[in-house]
């Protein structure tokens, strides 16, 4: 399942000396992707926007801090969750670990609502109207479920790298899999479900 | 591996996540698809299940940095976009 993208190597001793060229070669590979999971922890383009500099200006400033025992594109999620991570709870009327959070989420992954809708065409299950929903439904979730779901399913990292990113054991990113995909599905079943219902003689 | 018991319709779906990352061992797939052949509840939730990441990875992979926030960020760290 994990999407493997390969990028050229970059010199990891011309980025501590600040070599422009190299750093530019950091950003050029991985923008894309901390754009990515900026926007979808947080909702809102700006937000993403100011995430992404504020993740590639705490690089640059800590590069000396990299010791390369991770990827490169580890440590830069690692850094995008926490800034996005910080963003929402400055953003709560009061203060919540990402542990609380995950506290609130009422535990539940039985489904309610079992209708196939895998047949719909996916010409459908990806206009832009469902697009919009599948959207609404990831923002749905519980933060640290939320960022789990996004960094497994959507980024293609592994569990272990999962667990490095957030600093959490491989069995609590499963756990927190497992509710974020068992959510989505029941959500997405109750979006689904009328069209299905809707085609039937 | 032997069970003692047969896993029932909860318990198996507790364990759909693991089983579409290939994270089980075998006697459990055995275990798990010969429920699923009996029991079309939990064949559903398996199939939207995977349709349910399926749909979010191809969502995913359209997504990608707009070329002016892009532009601002190389701006912003003053560096030069032809210099990769």
């Amino acid at each position: 399942m994990s999407k493997t993208t390969t990028y050229d190597p970059i010199d990891l001793d011309a980025l501590r000396q600040r070599d422009k060229q190299a750093f530019a070669q950091l950003v050029d590979q991985h923008s894309d992707q901390i754009y990515r999971v900026a926007l979808k922890m947080l909702g809102n383009e700006q937000d993403a926007e100011d995430i992404l500099q504020e993740t590639f200006i705490k690089a640059l400033n800590n590069i000396e801090g990299f010791e390369g025992r991770s990827k490169l594109s580890t440590w830069l999620y690692r850094i995008a969750v926490n800034e996005s991570l910080m963003l929402i709870r400055r953003r709560k009327a009061h203060l919540t670990s990402i542990d609380a959070d995950y506290e609130k989420d009422d535990g539940s992954s039985e489904p309610r609502q079992i209708i196939d809708w895998c047949c719909l065409p996916e010409k459908e299950l990806l206009n832009s109207e469902s697009r919009h929903h599948i959207h609404e439904a990831i923002g749905e979730l519980s933060s640290a479920n939320r960022v789990v779901f996004l960094l497994r399913d959507v980024e293609g990292l592994s569990t272990r790298e999962t667990a490095e990113v957030l600093e959490i054991s491989e069995s609590a990113v499963k756990v927190r899999l497992m509710r974020a995909r068992m959510q989505l599905r029941e959500d997405l079943t109750g979006f689904f479900a009328p069209k299905v219902l809707r085609e039937e003689p | 591996m032997t069970h003692e018991h047969y896993l029932d319709c909860p318990e198996i779906l507790s364990r759909l996540s693991d089983y579409i990352d290939g994270d089980l061992d075998q006697d459990l797939c055995y275990e798990i698809e010969a429920h699923l052949e009996g029991c079309s509840k939990c064949k559903i939730v398996l199939n939207t299940l995977q349709k349910t990441i399926h749909i979010v990875q191809v969502d995913g992979q359209k997504t990608h940095i707009p070329s002016d926030v892009r532009q601002r960020l190389f701006e912003q760290l003053d560096l030069d976009q032809d210099d990769q």
